[in-house]
């Protein structure tokens, strides 16, 4: 068997064994019989724990599972670091979604010549969530008060 | 039809992987090859993450409305289709030990096993999708909202739109995951001369995992949305 000279001088590939695969697909396997149960259990308490709690519980679980499946089965802990730098890189960068997230919770549009109409919020609900009347369209953007009739543009008329 | 012998030197024996003008060492090789995939995979999450972005946004909007929709969505199916995609994953890591091993029956059976796991997977997945298209759950004109839920109906169609597409995405890549396995298989049993190492076996893998990797993050945000009140 050629195979068995691997681990004296070739570092070209580490070959994980076998019980190790197993173990990480009864890892896996296990974690997600927990992240049902939670779920469920989440469902039949009547929302004891809040569903703050649940999200992350279903998340964090389903990061560690993403987290086996990449360092075993993708083989990135026996890789190179400039694997490792690859591959943890091309998760971590989804953190800048977070800052695209701060435009759309903390900043007010602001309105741009040409653009019709002025959003008064850039989240992607508008006012009939809080007024409840508008049901069909709720997804719908609402413009913002005064925007439309006055302006167009919402600078005025230096122009 | 003997697949190979260990024995002989075949285009298929790994043992001793040819190093190509322009690398220094094996180890370099195979190290340009992996990186060269992970940039790939790497677009790929970039695809995925925008839709995830989307997916945020309006959970985040209306979480009381996803959490009574997802009611909707059997999570004992999309269990099912957990198990399978896990398990699928598993047959190709062990597909890739034994194409270290040189061992090529033995990869071809793993990988012959990952692709009847994806058949099922998509089995799966018809049965969810034709119980939705037969309730009008497909958010085109059609669409019709006439469930006892107390959702918005643009909500619903929002959050039925989110789920076709992201999972209607993931079915697609699965779909690109047979043709490209049984197209590896083609090679290794008409033993091409393409598979001069277990390289080849080893990045339709990685593509694989990253497959399972996108549907271990659906099934959670989709079928196991916390009940709100």
């Amino acid at each position: 068997m050629a195979s068995k000279h691997h681990d004296d001088h070739d570092h070209s590939h580490h070959v994980i064994p076998v019980p190790k695969l197993v173990g990480t697909l009864f890892a896996l396997l296990g974690l997600m019989v927990l992240t049902i149960a939670a779920a469920r259990w989440q469902v039949m308490v009547d929302n004891i724990p809040g569903p703050y709690i649940d999200n992350l519980v279903a998340l964090g679980i389903a990061m560690l599972k993403a987290f086996f499946v990449i360092w075993i089965f993708m083989g990135v802990k026996h890789g190179t670091k400039l694997i490792k730098v690859y591959a943890i890189g091309g998760f971590v960068w989804m953190l800048l979604i977070g800052g695209a997230l701060f435009d759309y919770f903390f900043r007010d549009v602001e309105p741009v010549q040409g653009w019709e109409p002025a959003y008064e919020t850039s989240l992607p609900r508008g006012d009939s969530v809080e007024s409840g009347t508008d049901s069909e369209a709720s997804i719908r953007f609402v413009p913002a008060g005064g925007h439309d009739e006055e302006g167009k543009d919402g600078y005025g008329d230096d122009h | 039809m003997a697949l190979v012998s260990r024995e002989k030197k075949t285009p298929l024996d790994t043992s001793k992987p040819e190093v190509y003008v322009q690398y220094e060492d094996i180890d370099q090789q195979q190290e340009t090859y992996v990186v060269g995939m992970w940039s790939f995979l790497v677009t790929e999450v970039m695809m995925f993450g925008a839709l995830f972005f989307i997916y945020f946004l309006y959970r985040w909007a209306y979480p009381d409305d996803f959490s009574i929709l997802s009611g909707k969505l059997d999570y004992v199916l999309g269990g099912v289709n957990t198990v399978i995609l896990l398990i699928s994953s598993f047959t190709v890591a062990l597909a890739v030990h034994f194409a270290q091993k040189n061992r090529w029956r033995a990869v071809v059976a793993n990988l012959g096993v990952t692709i009847l796991c994806a058949f099922g997977f998509l089995v799966v997945k018809y049965f969810e999708y034709s119980e939705k298209i037969n309730d009008g759950l497909v958010p085109n004109d059609q669409f019709i909202y006439h469930y006892h839920y107390a959702a918005d109906p643009g909500v619903a169609r929002m959050f039925y739109s989110l789920y076709f597409s992201m999972t209607g995405l993931h079915a697609i890549h699965v779909i690109l995951g047979i043709v490209i396995f049984g197209i590896l298989i083609g090679l290794i049993v008409r033993k091409s001369k393409v598979m001069t190492d277990y390289i080849p076996v080893e990045m339709c893998g990685l593509y694989w995992h990253f497959v399972d990797l996108v549907w271990i993050f659906l099934y959670p945000l989709f079928y196991l949305i916390p009940h709100v009140k």
